[in-house]
């Protein structure tokens, strides 16, 4: 279990901080949706998992001996920005990697070119890479709120990610998308948790919606 | 000849002031940029035969890296006519004004495009940490992948200058060809980005729209309440 422990970070606006006492748990097989609209925290709560954001109180634990359930990594929101190809991507990455032995076989399964990202799903190659990786926790800011079959390939590839046992945290401001995907929802409100719980309880709706659209 | 220059001084002191007392760099960086422009302009206007002069822009130069690009903008669309009208005007020769175009155009370009480097170094850097890269080698990737293509663009845009320089010497049908060149590669470049932008700012899916503004003073959600006719409204309003 991946807890997340009253996280509040030092900078935001004014004197408020872009997320105050945060407190939630990623399991495993239970990838958690986190809604909220733009700037409620979102991806200062990302930055702040990753380590990029400086935090003035809370805690991360982890109940796992294992040193590679500590690497958490966010998969960005916007365009991929990386000008080199997929191959030199992919082995930047996995250097990163503190078990490398543990990756997947991303290069077996992908047919794209190598010398360059295809620009129509090129987050979705790097979600692969990510998800190869195997880190301790993966957020993904934003997933996509691209077409139906873009949504549709998501959730088949995050499924596949949580049944392998991947924690999974997924940012949007969308509950459609998170119900497409998540089975647990937390809801940002200016940088604080207003409500979680199961989709089902807290989203009944956006969880019918999401299965009325995208199958179930 | 001293009267201007020191009325320049006096405003640059001004905005030092105003950056002493509020810290703001940008004060400082507008004072630099005020000097080395305005004395620039001055000494070129009032020296037909020395477009060297036009060398005093060089401390605004070296602050433009810093400035915002509404500020170089301004300075390019405003300034640089200026300095070449004022030149024209004094009969400064058809040369000199093709090297003080070079001059002030190449080097304020390739001093805008190390601004954009430095924005280009810092988004891929961030972004290579999130997806987990350690700091010193997202540093040494993003500063080596940013660097072709703003050399590029530099290239790009002394060539623009040139063409300048050839059609202050009549050359008008060379000068129309080099400058269609870095111009239609601007163009592509600025295509690329846009096509790379709108890869995931556009929504095709019309079934999706972002939710309202969110308003909770009068309870927190609208989930369990939710109508029946499928309506998205994120937050109770």
């Amino acid at each position: 279990m991946f807890h997340i422990e009253k996280l509040t970070t030092q900078c935001g606006i004014g004197a408020t901080p872009a997320v105050e006492d945060v407190s939630f748990c990623v399991l495993p097989h239970r990838p958690l949706g986190v809604l909220g609209q733009g700037g409620s925290g979102k991806s200062a709560l990302a930055a702040a998992l990753a380590g990029l954001l400086p935090l003035a109180c809370g805690n991360i634990r982890v109940e796992s001996a294992d040193s590679e359930a500590l690497d958490v990594r966010v998969l960005p929101e916007g365009p991929v920005c990386w000008p080199g190809s997929a191959q030199q991507l992919w082995e930047t990455l996995r250097a990163t990697c503190v078990a490398p032995e543990n990756c997947a076989a991303w290069r077996s399964q992908y047919n794209g070119p190598m010398d360059r990202l295809p620009l129509d799903d090129a987050r979705l190659e790097l979600l692969r890479m990510l998800i190869a990786l195997r880190p301790g926790l993966l957020v993904i800011d934003e997933p996509t709120l691209n077409t139906v079959e873009s949504i549709r390939a998501w959730r088949r590839e995050l499924r596949v990610a949580a049944e392998t046992g991947l924690r999974l945290v997924l940012l949007s401001r969308h509950e459609i998308m998170l119900a497409a995907c998540c089975e647990d929802l937390v809801i940002l409100f200016d940088g604080r948790v207003v409500a979680q719980g199961a989709f089902s309880v807290l989203a009944p709706g956006a969880l019918a919606m999401a299965q009325q659209r995208y199958g179930a | 000849m001293i009267a201007p220059l020191v009325a320049l001084g006096l405003v640059a002191l001004l905005a030092l002031g105003a950056w002493k007392r509020t810290g703001s760099m940008h004060a400082l960086r507008a004072a630099v940029l005020l000097w080395g422009s305005g004395a620039s302009a001055w000494l070129l206007a009032t020296n037909p035969q020395g477009p060297e002069w036009g060398l005093l822009a060089l401390p605004g130069v070296l602050a433009l890296p810093r400035v915002s690009l509404r500020m170089f903008a301004t300075w390019v669309v405003g300034l640089l006519p200026l300095v070449l009208l004022a030149a024209w005007v004094n009969g400064c020769s058809a040369q000199n004004q093709g090297w003080a175009a070079i001059l002030l155009g190449g080097t304020l370009c390739s001093a805008r495009t190390h601004s954009a480097q430095t924005v280009v170094v810092s988004k891929i850097e961030t972004y290579l940490r999130l997806l987990g890269v350690e700091q010193h080698h997202a540093q040494r990737i993003a500063s080596s992948s940013a660097r072709g293509t703003t050399w590029t663009l530099s290239v790009l845009l002394v060539l623009l200058s040139l063409a300048l320089w050839m059609w202050s010497h009549q050359l008008v049908l060379a000068s129309v060809a080099l400058a269609w060149t870095p111009a239609a590669a601007l163009l592509l470049l600025v295509r690329g980005w846009n096509v790379r932008r709108s890869e995931t700012v556009s929504s095709t899916d019309p079934t999706f729209r972002l939710p309202r503004q969110a308003s909770i003073a009068d309870g927190p959600l609208a989930f369990s309440e939710r109508p029946a006719d499928g309506s998205e409204e994120l937050f109770r309003e």
